[in-house]
């Protein structure tokens, strides 16, 4: 019924009931070839990655187009999460400790619980901003400031779940560890309630097992960002990959987890992140501007908060429907 | 004069033989057992209450509430088996069940004996089959 792979460190899930097992099967290994070549070109992970020859080169870089493509689309979130989408984020997060893939940040947080490039003491990091990074687009060149480290690890996760969401047949899904495409209805549910679309369990950020919503899609995608999965000891406190871009430090908000649902699974994750770093009011904010957008955003205090455009299914007992960004109380409020 | 030899050689016909006189006394012994069990027992069994099969079985099977039960009943009495509902509460034993178990119900009569029934628990395999009625989620979204 399913076809999984696993790359980018992520399980890739394939649901296409309706398609006979040997082209399900091949369909599966061109959903794989899709992700690894962008895992090749993208990973800062990766030495000889065009993302790797790109943070190390010291002058114009000559950039391929899809290279150049995901540049200018970066340019775009940057606009329009206000900044809290920011590549340039690669020398924080390195500064963080997550400077290599991370089951082994994770595997070394016992033994090595410093950041692995410490600043020295007294030294005020720069806070780099996307608008230094120069795109010639005519020309194909790139010009980026020697001490920015570029990083755009999950804008280009979910822009491969577009990409290859586009090999798939009318009623299918692709789920790249919580980033999907919900492509039609789900063929096996032809018994159910009769309203289509797939449903989507969202996790509740404090326990793994448990679910704090079901929503229901239909040609939409789907992303989730939380700090409960990807964070690691860095001295005495704990870190975490969603680094602010105005504090070059791991975001520090009342939100636990944001699931953003749009037309596109980039998207999706872009804005995810960009709110869960915005916090729960200004997130709602950014978010309910923006029109075709619906999120489900979980809140430190235990507060669940619907936003937009959404289909819910069932949530949980503490869901609060939102109807205005307004209605959201300051952190810590009731 | 006969020699000590000779002697030995003699027959032992005016001395009586210890093993001869063992048989002796069991055979006696096992008469007179005979002799009193046909005299006495088929006395004892003509004044019995007609065994039936049920009565036996149940003498057999029957768990502590039914065996204590004949200890209140009247003599003369043939109902030698009781159902815990139909015993007066004051009359009912006190019973230490495990955890999750309880009495049978009275429309379990239909056992032979009281008995005691696991308590009903869902199964995880029923709880399976109670979702898969309902729409199955496939993608569950999360951080990753």
């Amino acid at each position: 019924m399913m076809f999984s792979l696993r790359a980018m460190d992520t399980e890739i899930t394939l649901h296409a009931p309706g398609l006979p097992a040997e082209h399900r099967a091949a369909l599966g290994l061109a959903v794989g070839d899709v992700f690894a070549a962008a895992e090749a070109r993208f990973s800062r992970f990766l030495h000889h990655s065009e993302l790797s020859q790109l943070n190390r080169a010291t002058e114009a870089f000559a950039a391929s187009p899809a290279l150049l493509a995901a540049l200018l689309r970066a340019r775009g979130h940057v606009a329009m999460t206000e900044g809290r989408f920011d590549p340039t984020i690669g020398g924080a997060l390195i500064a963080a400790g997550y400077d290599q893939s991370f089951d082994r940040v994770f595997a070394r947080a016992g033994e090595r619980a410093s950041p692995s490039h410490p600043r020295p003491a007294g030294h005020a990091a720069r806070r780099p901003r996307f608008e230094e990074i120069d795109v010639d687009e005519a020309r194909g060149l790139v010009y980026r400031p020697l001490d920015i480290q570029l990083d755009l690890g999950g804008m280009i996760k979910g822009a491969t779940v577009d990409e290859a969401s586009r090999l798939l047949p009318r009623d299918a899904a692709l789920d790249a560890g919580g980033d999907a495409v919900l492509r039609g209805d789900d063929p096996a549910d032809g018994d159910g309630d009769g309203s289509g679309g797939w449903l989507v369990e969202v996790e509740d950020p404090r326990d793994p097992d448990g679910t704090v919503a079901t929503l229901r899609l239909r040609d939409q995608a789907v992303a989730t960002s939380a700090a409960n999965r990807r964070r690691w000891r860095a001295g005495q406190r704990w870190a975490h990959h969603l680094i602010d871009p105005a504090t070059g430090a791991p975001a520090r908000t009342d939100l636990l987890q944001v699931t953003v649902v749009a037309d596109r699974a980039e998207r999706a994750e872009v804005l995810a992140k960009a709110a869960f770093i915005a916090g729960s009011r200004d997130g709602a904010r950014l978010l309910s501007r923006l029109p075709g957008v619906g999120a489900v955003l979980v809140r430190a205090d235990g507060a669940l908060l619907f936003l937009g455009a959404l289909d819910v299914v069932e949530h949980a007992a503490a869901a609060r429907p939102l109807a205005a960004p307004s209605a959201i109380a300051p952190q810590g409020g009731p | 004069m006969t020699s000590p030899l000779d002697r030995k050689k003699a027959p032992a016909t005016a001395r009586q033989d210890p093993g001869e006189l063992r048989w002796w006394i069991t055979a006696g012994l096992a008469t007179t057992y005979l002799v009193a069990w046909w005299a006495f027992a088929p006395a004892q069994v003509s004044d019995a209450p007609a065994p039936t099969g049920l009565a036996t079985e149940a003498d057999v099977t029957a768990p502590p509430v039914a065996a204590a039960a004949p200890r209140s009943t009247p003599p003369g009495a043939t109902n030698v088996v009781l159902w815990w509902h139909e015993l007066p509460l004051a009359l009912r034993p006190k019973l230490e069940l495990p955890a999750g178990w309880q009495v049978a119900t009275p429309d379990r009569r239909a056992a032979p004996t009281i008995g005691a029934q696991r308590a009903w628990r869902p199964t995880a395999a029923y709880r399976t089959v109670a979702q898969e009625r309902r729409r199955r989620p496939r993608v569950r979204t999360r951080s990753s």
